[in-house]
């Protein structure tokens, strides 16, 4: 789950290179194709189809590496809390044979101290309290298990910036923060339950195989039934089934010491003075062990919820289970346009020594037949000898037999007014074809293209009928639009 | 391809090179991929477009070829004609027997979809006068029988329409003026609506449209709504994002923070290109640039000087939000003291926000000496704690939604923009969403992100505020 929390975002991350459309299609489909509504399984499957279809499968190593730090740091925490038992209670437990073992320090150290410390955690763990913040951040920040994780992740290399999910304090973003605070308290929890182990291993081990002897002492002005008091409301959580480890009102009244005697209290029998430590194993066990036990399994729950909220709230999370719920509208084509390879050779004007007369068609109307010779001598300077007509709507005989006239006239140029706003037709191609066989090939066939109010054209409109004409490929074909 | 078109609605647009029949499909389509050129030939085979939702077709759409030698293939229909009830299958003899005749390949690539069932949608330029020479294509489409409608799309300043109807009317039962380059969302249902008209009365043809409209119209939406989470999470990064640097301690540290922030606010632009680049795919307008043009203010700085006179709040609006949003947190102190301080909480806060957004606006970031983990200092840059900087990012986005949701596909230019369509942007977000979002501004500055439901709350008062800046375009 936290593999596919860390990986997941950051795929999605990096997949927003990838054009939407296709994200569209991808997401859609595998949507359209899963029948678990569950957003979490949604997602996972998500994952395993898109691994299953592409050859790039999800996953970098980060998120294995993140995990396996969890494990290391977890480990970490078990050795490190292990250590600290043991130390803990050889020392709180060492007996040299002169001063019996102070039950008051055991107590306050392994217990009193751990309920301290189980209630700084239950603040930490509390939700974001008004006015309680700072402290949630100052104890956040003292806490074992972030101090190990920002050490390790120094030390480990772990840069990534996914890598502030393993520190509570550099994490940012709600989720983020969220898992990393509860992923915090599960290592110190592990800690903890480590040191109790082991706490409770060495005391063993030290009353099994060495003699301890245990008494109280404090400097407080407490007597015997204060500390019976004590002792029995600690002792009231297994008082009903383990009654041995609860300390009689004579072990307390017998097992008091003062340093300042000489020696140890001799009236007492040896028996006696063991008699305290089936009371401080089954205090540390209550007090210690089963708290940390509850909180971890409090703080395990937790971690994993955080960790689908991780995977679920991350916006590109968000976007995707979006994408994979909603339908596809698709409306463009389904394969690309070819593009056309146009070749690029604009028409030829006409040479300069070019005939200041010429015959002239008008094709498709292009101009009124009776402005042709003004607007030719005005835009052109030539003079119009004989005029026809073709193209628009009249039939392709009647096109051949204004070649024919104009072919009998045996002009040297022939003015070609066209429509500049109309692209050129294959229509027109084979017109001029047709009307180049009829004229030779010395004669100049110079194609006019007149603006729509009987203007000159304007320069898309030129340059448009100038390609047309260079992709004909006839020396003799010119294009003239007027000045 | 042309196989079998009874099952859902299809046109074929056709007509004379040229006349805009590619813009047509590139704006029904929304496909900017269309090949839109002046010089004819551009199309040379028919092209599907289909609408489809989940693989479900709903209608198809022909790009085709326009007409390169109609007067010569009608010559060649009238010498086979056996009567009018016999043309429509003259003119499957046509496609037939010049099937391999590279002088009409035009011809035959255009007739493929309507001879497999398509309607013929006729594009004609409105903006040029009528000419005879359009005849005889007109009357090859009539041949065909199929239901026609004749489309009068204006390429230029010029209006003959009347002129052109008067011909269309004689060869067509429906004439529409359709400003292919022009057309915004609406008039693009509107054309779709019309279309039920070739259905001659089948149920099934009207329902197809009309789901269709209903589709595109909620797609519309859906559009907006993403487009609304993407800006969210541009404010999500850009506002958490912090620069860190070891600071050793005889480091020139003003130098550091310059560098550092540099390189903050590369990260930032880049982000915001990135959230427009995915708010331009939504609306399938990748390839749209825009255009590094002095007038262009989508073009400039992020953080210029022009982009915060343009695009930021002005000082008493940045006041007004700033006291706004610090009386709601005073406010929390006055619920907790139960009202023993006499709203003192949300009057200290309203001046507190106020004063803190006006002399806050001449700093762009928070810059702060930090102790590492394991010794050594760290300098922080960041977050960027401008109040008006999230403003700006927003106009800018706002601005930038407007422009590629109300843009036709059939438009090839690059985005211009004029300064002036940026300004004031701000005043058509609604005082409370302003202040929500100020709000969401600070807890992302402050908790690195926002939790789903904050989350979902940007979101939606975005998309309240990229309808908002529509609706002011329209009124």
């Amino acid at each position: 789950m936290f593999v596919d929390a860390v990986e997941i975002p950051a795929y999605l991350a990096a997949d927003r290179d990838t054009p939407y459309a296709e994200r569209l299609h991808r997401d859609r489909t595998i949507g359209a194709s899963l029948k678990i509504q569950d957003p979490l399984r949604r997602v996972r499957a998500w994952r395993a189809k898109l691994s299953q279809d592409s050859a790039a499968a999800i996953g970098s190593s980060l998120g294995h590496r993140l995990e396996r730090s969890r494990y290391v740091i977890g480990l970490l925490m078990l050795i490190l809390g292990a250590l600290a038992g043991a130390g803990a209670a050889s020392a709180v437990f060492h007996y040299d044979g002169t001063w019996p073992v102070n039950v008051v320090t055991v107590l306050a150290v392994l217990v009193l101290l751990q309920v301290a410390l189980v209630i700084l955690t239950l603040i930490v763990m509390l939700p974001r309290v008004p006015g309680l913040h700072w402290l949630q951040g100052l104890i956040g920040n003292l806490n074992p298990g972030a101090f190990i994780a920002a050490i390790y992740k120094r030390i480990a290399r772990v840069e990534a910036e996914r890598a502030d999910l393993l520190v509570w304090p550099a994490a940012r973003g709600p989720a983020a923060a969220r898992f990393a605070r509860w992923q915090m308290l599960a290592w110190s929890q592990i800690g903890a339950i480590g040191f109790n182990i082991a706490a409770l291993a060495t005391a063993a081990a030290l009353i099994a195989f060495t003699d301890l002897a245990f008494g109280w002492s404090t400097t407080l002005r407490v007597d015997a039934s204060d500390v019976l008091r004590i002792t029995n409301a600690l002792a009231t959580p297994w008082s009903s089934f383990w009654p041995d480890a609860v300390p009689s009102a004579a072990l307390v009244e017998s097992s008091r010491f003062f340093r300042l005697a000489s020696s140890p209290p001799p009236e007492i029998a040896a028996e006696q003075l063991t008699g305290w430590w089936p009371f401080l194993l089954a205090a540390i066990v209550t007090y210690g062990l089963a708290p940390r036990c509850v909180l971890l399994l409090i703080a395990i729950t937790r971690l994993r919820a955080a960790t689908v909220r991780l995977l679920l709230d991350d916006p590109q999370v968000q976007a995707l289970l979006d994408r994979m719920s909603v339908a596809e509208v698709a409306l463009g084509a389904d394969a690309a346009e070819i593009p056309l390879r146009a070749t690029e050779r604009p028409a030829s004007i006409s040479p300069a020594d070019a005939p200041s007369q010429a015959a002239a068609i008008i094709w498709s109307g292009a101009i009124a037949k009776d402005d042709v010779n003004a607007w030719s001598l005005q835009h052109l300077r030539r003079e119009v000898t004989h005029l026809v007509e073709a193209g628009g709507g009249r039939a392709l005989e009647d096109d051949a037999a204004a070649i024919r006239s104009i072919a009998a006239e045996r002009p040297r140029a022939v003015l070609l007014f066209v429509r500049a706003w109309e692209a050129p037709l294959l229509d027109l191609k084979d017109f001029i074809e047709s009307l180049r066989a009829a004229v030779g090939a010395a004669c100049s066939i110079v194609v006019v293209p007149i603006g729509a109010a009987g203007g000159t054209a304007d320069e898309p409109q030129r340059m448009t009928w100038a390609r047309w004409i260079g992709r004909i490929a006839d020396p003799a074909l010119y294009m003239e639009s007027g000045t | 391809m042309t196989a079998d078109l009874s099952a859902h609605p299809a046109f074929a647009i056709v007509g004379h090179p040229n006349k805009g029949k590619s813009s047509i499909v590139a704006t029904l389509a929304e496909d900017e991929s269309v090949a839109i050129s002046p010089d004819p030939g551009t199309t040379r085979v028919a092209r599907s477009f289909r609408m489809r939702i989940d693989g479900q077709v709903l209608y198809e759409l022909f790009d085709t070829p326009g007409f390169q030698r109609p007067r010569a293939m009608l010559e060649w229909l009238r010498q086979h004609d056996r009567g009018a009830s016999a043309r429509p299958e003259v003119i499957r003899e046509f496609a037939s027997a010049h099937a391999h005749d590279e002088r009409y390949t035009n011809e035959v690539e255009l007739l493929k979809p309507i001879l497999a069932g398509a309607g013929v949608l006729y594009v004609v330029d409105g903006a040029h006068p009528y000419g005879a020479e359009y005849e005889p294509e007109m009357e090859v489409l009539r041949w065909t029988g199929r239901p026609r409608m004749a489309l009068i799309n204006m390429i230029g300043p010029g209006d003959y329409v009347e002129e052109w109807r008067r011909a269309l009317d004689q060869y067509f039962s429906i004439v529409r003026v359709f400003d292919a380059q022009r057309a915004d969302f609406s008039k693009r249902l509107e054309l779709l609506r019309a279309f039920r008209e070739l259905g001659e009365g089948d149920q099934r043809f009207t329902a197809a449209l009309d789901h269709a409209v209903e589709i595109l119209q909620a797609d519309r939406r859906e559009r907006r709504r993403r487009a609304a989470a993407e800006i969210a999470d541009l404010f999500i990064d850009v506002l958490s994002w912090r620069e860190t640097a070891p600071a050793p301690e005889h480091a020139d540290q003003s130098q550091l923070v310059q560098s550092l922030s540099e390189r903050l606010m590369t990260r930032v632009r880049k982000r915001e290109q990135l959230a427009r680049r995915i708010v331009q795919d939504l609306y399938h307008h990748s390839t749209l640039e825009t255009q590094e043009q002095a007038i262009d203010v989508l073009a400039d700085d992020l953080f210029s000087d022009r982009s915060f006179v343009v695009f930021g709040l002005s000082t008493k609006q940045l006041a007004m939000t700033g006291a706004a949003t610090g009386a709601v947190a005073g406010g929390v102190i006055d619920v907790a003291a139960g009202g023993a301080s006499l709203l003192l909480g949300a009057g200290i806060g309203a001046l507190l926000g106020g004063m803190g957004a006006v002399f806050g606006a001449n700093r762009l970031a928070k810059v702060q000496l930090l102790g590492a983990p394991m010794g050594g200092m760290q300098l922080q840059v960041g977050p960027i704690t401008n109040p008006n900087f999230p403003w700006v990012m927003l106009g800018r986005a706002l601005l930038h939604h407007r422009l590629v949701a109300e843009r036709n596909h059939a438009r090839r230019e690059a985005l211009i923009v004029d300064a002036s369509s940026g300004t004031h942007l701000s005043d058509s977000i609604e005082s409370d969403v302003r202040r929500r979002m100020a709000r969401a501004f600070k807890r992302i500055r402050d908790d690195g992100g926002l939790s789903a439901a904050d989350r979902q709350q940007l979101c939606a008062d975005i998309e309240a505020s990229l309808a908002a800046v529509t609706e002011q375009r329209d009124r």
